[in-house]
Formats: C-alpha cells, structure tokens, sequence
C-alpha cells in the first residue's frame, strides 16, 4: 500500500529546513572572535570574583576583541 | 540614596541624552545623504522620510541633555568632591563648563531654527536637514569629548574624551538601532530601506566599543577590582556575545527576508531578535549607568537582579511598541 506522503520529499524537505537554519546560525570568523572575547570577560569576571588578578586576562579579551575589530575591517 | 549622587545623575542624564541626540543625527545625516546619490529615484522620498522621522529622537536626546546640563550648572559647586579613581572630579567637571555653555548654546539655537521651519514635508526642509544633522552630530561629539578639562590634555584628559564620545558610537546608536526597528514594522519596503544599513551601525557599534576599550588602556592602573567592576566585566561578556548573534545570524535573517521576494521573518525568529535587541539597550545603558556613580552600594546578586528585571521589562516594552507601530498607518508612499 503506498502511503499518501510523499515521504522521500518531506525527508528532503527536512533536510533542507535543518541546513537552512544551520547555514543561518553560522558564524564568520569576526563574530567567533567576539564571543571568545566575550568569553574571557566572563572568566575574568570570575576570576577577580575568587580573588584572582587583573590585568592579564582583561588584557587578553580586550586584544581579542580588537583583533576581531581588525578582522571585521578585512572581511568587509 | 543607594550611593547614587545628584552631580553623578546629572552627569548620566547629560551622556545619555547628548549620546542620542548625536546619534540621531549621525545616521539622521547618514539617511538624509543619501538621496544625493539616487536622482530622482523614488529610494529618495523614502529616505529623507526616515530622516525626518529621526528627529523625534533627536528632541528627546537634547531636552534629556540639557536638562542634565541645566541642572549641573546650577546644582555643582567646584572642588566639593574629589578622589575619585577614574571618574573626572567636580573641579575637572566645572572646568569643563565654559567650554560646554557655549556648544549648548549653539544646540539650542540650531534645534529651535529646525522646529520652527515650515513645511516639514517638502524637499526643501529635507535637504536642509542634512547640512542640520551633519552640524549638530560635530556640537553633540565635541560635547561628549569634554565630560571634565584638566587643564591640559594628558592621558587621562583622552582617557575623558574616549569614554565620552564613544556613547554616540555605543548606546546612542544601538538607541537608534531599535528605533528604527521599530518604526521599519509599518511597512515592507520601510524595512527594505532601513534593515540595509544595519550591518553599517553595527560596525559604527563595535568600532565605538573599540574606542572605549582602547581609551581605557591609557589608565589601566585606576580600576580596582570591586563588586562594580565585576559586574560591569559580566555585562561587557553579555554585551559581546550577545552583539555578535544580533548582529551576525540574527541581522542576516532580518535582512534577506527584507529583500524583494524574501521569506516573511517567522515567530521564532522575531522573538529572539526582540530578546536580543532588548539586551543590547539594556546592557549598553546599564553600563553607561553604573559607570557614572562611583559609590554604588548594590552587592553583585542585587546588580544582576535589577540588570535581568530591566532586560524582562524592555522585552515586553518592545514587543507593546512593535504591535503599536504594526497597527500605524504606513507613510504616504507606501503602495504595497
């Protein structure tokens, strides 16, 4: 008995939606920059929160951060 | 009151208010300009509309700022507080103020001129805009530059100015930003328009975070690692991580669906751009908050409260002027 869908087109279909929505969450090296920045400033958080340093980690998610401006100056 | 001083609110309102009224017209000056280029393309009408339609903002940023101002004149007396570590002090911010009087004088005047023009929808009042918001961007800089004058400019004097102008580039844009958002909800062809210099006042964003950051290097030895601090590094990490989806995936999906023929921008979609632009305000406005009082008395559980209650009431503020702004009849020209 044949099923009513047409079931090769729905997987195809599915198929397609999934890497449409990949495609449109993918980053550029720009923003995967910026989120690890974004990510030192956390931990940096953290670590003065549990007594830690300053400097060197803040140092480090401010030079990602330009480091990213710099590559959104070259991407565009 | 929870450490917060009059100078020091004053001091916010003056940033905040001048940070949008420049904001508003850098890329007031920025969509009026651009019907030079087009001719007499109809793009051109659109254009100057969304202009005009800036000033409204622009009102707003230059009453909040004045204000401000008005109240710092009559309110601060020089050398009452000093010792801060890498606020101006009040001696450095009077000092400041023969150089700002005569700028808000000539805000002021310009503003009154531009309300008092006839005929706000001609070509004539959107051509002169442009030269208006060009003038009141360079006055609405210089005011920012000067939050305090030392005397001389040294590394901490550019230090003031860097942390100063960059809120046109920061938190007077991202304002903006969603304005504009908002307003592009009336029609197709708005968001067409408007959605297209997005990725350009991201950029402008960023780049004035660069500024910030960089400004920030010429006095690393003043910060102090307090509760303050801590809390402003978690909402810079929030800022940044969430600044990268708005304006990467999230502002990719708004525009192609923007183009001619493009998929209508589903549920899903429009709630995480409202979630993401409401923390983008909320985040760029906390930090401009909480770095002009210098004695806050909030512990770290009580700052992240107050941060994530004012991100839940700036989604749902957003979504109300969404569905009002959907409901307003569309401008003229529009057709479709």
């Amino acid at each position: 008995m044949h099923s009513v869908f047409p079931q090769k087109n729905i997987h195809k279909h599915n198929t397609d939606v999934i890497m449409e929505s990949m495609n449109a969450i993918s980053l550029t090296l720009f923003e995967k920059i910026l989120i690890a920045s974004g990510m030192l400033f956390f931990i940096n958080a953290a670590w003065l929160a549990s007594g830690g340093g300053f400097e060197a980690l803040l140092y480090a998610a401010k030079t990602l951060y330009l480091i990213g401006i710099i590559i959104l100056v070259t991407e565009s | 009151m929870f450490g917060i001083e009059l100078t020091e609110f004053l001091l916010f309102g003056k940033q905040v208010g001048i940070a949008i009224a420049g904001a508003a017209a850098l890329w007031g000056f920025i969509f009026s300009q651009k019907d030079f280029h087009c001719g007499g393309d109809s793009k051109c009408v659109i254009y100057d509309w969304i202009a005009v339609r800036l000033m409204p903002l622009f009102l707003i940023g230059v009453a909040i700022g004045t204000a401000s101002y008005l109240g710092l004149l009559m309110t601060v007396e020089a050398a009452a507080h000093q010792g801060i570590a890498y606020l101006p002090g009040t001696t450095e911010v009077v000092a400041s103020f023969p150089i700002l009087t005569p700028l808000f004088y000539v805000l002021i005047l310009a503003t009154i001129i531009a309300l008092s023009l006839p005929d706000k929808g001609g070509d004539k009042y959107a051509n002169w805009i442009t030269y208006f918001y060009g003038a009141m961007f360079v006055v609405c800089f210089a005011i920012t530059s000067f939050p305090a004058w030392r005397g001389e400019i040294d590394a901490r004097q550019l230090f003031y100015a860097g942390h100063g102008f960059h809120s046109i580039f920061t938190v007077g844009s991202v304002i903006v930003l969603d304005y504009l958002y908002i307003m592009s909800t009336r029609a197709k062809i708005l968001k067409e328009h408007i959605f297209a210099l997005f990725p350009t006042i991201s950029a402008v964003v960023w780049f004035g975070l660069a500024f910030d950051l960089l400004s920030s290097l010429l006095i690393i030895e003043g910060f102090e690692p307090t509760t303050k601090l801590i809390f402003m590094q978690t909402v810079i990490g929030i800022l940044v991580i969430n600044g990268a989806f708005l304006s990467g995936p999230l502002a990719r999906r708004m525009l192609s669906s923007a183009k001619q023929g493009g998929e209508q921008v589903v549920g899903g979609w429009k709630l995480w751009a409202n979630i993401a632009g409401a923390i983008s305000i909320v985040s760029w406005l906390t930090i401009t908050f909480v770095d002009s009082f210098e004695n806050l008395t909030f512990s770290y559980t009580e700052y992240f409260a107050i941060y994530t209650g004012a991100i839940l009431l700036a989604i749902a503020g957003h979504a109300f002027m969404e569905w009002m702004e959907e409901r307003t009849e569309p401008p003229a020209f529009v057709h479709n």
